[in-house]
């Protein structure tokens, strides 16, 4: 293992022979100093850079053994793009550029086969790759030519990668060219687009930048804010509130990303969080990650009484009926002592699990003892005493969710009534 | 299995980052120790940020 650091100038030389151009880059020389691969970047998990390192030492498809490929037969389309794309990855746009159009010189018509991208997932053939990188490669230069990415667009009007011709030149106009240059880019872009919320972010993004046009800015807003309404995103969020800031609209402001949008975004969170937990329990799978997430929710809401039911759940699950009991235990039920529906909820939850019986039973019949008039406390007190195997007890209060319930609902607990005389009568 | 070896000797040390232990000497002594162990030498391009 050995470290360059650009910023030594022993470093720096070794960056420099490479012509390093980001970080962190990982290189693999063999012992006659010759590049065997590269990657740039990290993704993580660490099982994925762990997989590459693997390859790296395996020499599956790296550099050296494409070079290897390209010496035997050269005409092959697949291993030219291959090191094109080394290129690429390393920011070598140059020697990409030569490899491309040797993919195009060998290929013109596109049918040697095709090439899946990895992050997009957008598979199109060699060529057309090859061609859209070539258009494209230059459009984080100061000054972008945007005419050959206009050439790519109008030749393959229908291609998936038209959209991701777009969000690259929406770089350069988000950040450097000139107000009316963005304004022109940007209507075109989102009036192709005019329903990905992304799109019209950029645009808002630039005008938040500019401070204008607000009037625009506002009708921007209010079209991301209905896109993502069913799942607002916090960073969307603060540029909506920037942009009613910036308008005067305070109140606007604070409702897109004031205090109550952010506890709930906490709060959906330790749900989803609490979700994936038993998911996976459930499963059988990921039982550590489940746990971690579980205790996460309840560093995130540890007063919430679903989340604590929850999270007792996952601990249960998993064979922690101390830790379960510790965080929706006797201590619980004594907190929420008044409270019908947090006692029902606590009793029904340990009726299911067949665990800590005596303390549902006293949970549920204090549930009645404060809401006598609601018919499923009785049913959930039925249930309990079922469990106990009281069944006097369980049908007496069956009876009474009867007697007191909606319509609806009396179907099903007369149906309960009958399976529980018949297991009575079983008994007997 | 010597490749095996080498790759986990990678991941420890990359899993321990502040504890390092890169290679003391140059790139070209690097390379000559690799050709001597019949290994790759491993550079990790860094900048502080």
């Amino acid at each position: 293992m050995f470290r360059a650091v650009s910023q030594q100038s022993d470093g720096s030389a070794v960056f420099k022979k490479f012509g390093i151009r980001g970080t962190p880059t990982t290189m693999a020389l063999d012992g006659d100093g010759a590049e065997v691969d590269w990657f740039v970047g990290y993704d993580p998990p660490a099982e994925k850079f762990q997989a590459s390192l693997q390859k790296m030492v395996d020499g599956t498809e790296t550099f050296k053994a494409l070079t290897a490929a390209y010496a035997k037969n050269p005409k092959d389309v697949a291993t030219v793009f291959k090191i094109a794309r080394k290129w690429s990855e390393r920011h070598d746009e140059s020697k990409a550029a030569e490899k491309y159009k040797e993919v195009i010189a060998l290929d013109p018509k596109g049918t040697a086969g095709s090439y899946t991208q990895e992050y997009t997932k957008i598979t199109a053939p060699y060529t057309v790759l090859a061609e859209f990188y070539l258009a494209t490669g230059g459009l984080m230069e100061q000054k972008p030519d945007m005419a050959p990415v206009r050439a790519f667009i109008a030749k393959y009007p229908n291609s998936k990668l038209v959209k991701q011709a777009y969000d690259l030149m929406g770089y350069y106009f988000s950040y450097q060219a000139p107000k009316e240059e963005a304004a022109q880019f940007f209507a075109e872009y989102a009036g192709k687009y005019p329903d990905d919320p992304i799109v019209l972010y950029h645009w808002l993004s630039r005008i938040s930048r500019d401070k204008e046009p607000l009037d625009k800015g506002i009708e921007l807003a209010a079209k991301i804010e209905e896109l993502t309404d069913f799942n607002p995103d916090p960073s969307i969020n603060q540029l909506l509130a920037q942009i009613y800031t910036l308008k005067g609209d305070k109140t606007k402001a604070e409702e897109l990303y004031g205090k109550a949008f952010m506890e709930n975004q906490v709060s959906s969170f330790a749900f989803n969080l609490v979700g994936y937990a038993n998911y996976w329990l459930a499963q059988n799978a990921n039982q550590d990650s489940a746990l971690a997430m579980a205790e996460t929710a309840l560093k995130l809401e540890p007063e919430n009484s679903y989340i604590l039911q929850q999270a007792a759940n996952a601990y249960s699950k998993s064979g922690k009926e101390a830790k379960a009991l510790e965080i929706y235990g006797p201590a619980f039920a004594k907190k929420n002592a008044t409270d019908p529906t947090a006692l029902y909820s606590y009793a029904g939850f340990w009726a299911r699990q067949g665990k800590n019986l005596d303390e549902a039973l006293a949970a549920a019949k204090k549930a009645v003892e404060l809401m006598p008039g609601a018919s499923y406390l009785w049913n959930t007190l039925s249930l309990v005493h079922e469990k106990t195997k009281n069944y006097p007890e369980a049908i007496k209060a069956k009876e009474k969710a009867i007697e007191l319930a909606p319509d609806a609902a009396k179907a099903t607990y007369k149906k309960d009534l009958e399976k529980l005389k018949a297991t009575v009568q079983e008994k007997k | 299995m010597k490749k095996a070896l080498m790759l986990s000797l990678v991941l420890v040390l990359a899993s321990t980052a502040s504890a390092q232990n890169w290679f003391k000497g140059s790139l070209d002594q690097a390379v000559a120790k690799a050709k001597t162990d019949h290994k790759l030498v491993l550079i990790d391009f860094y900048s502080y940020t």
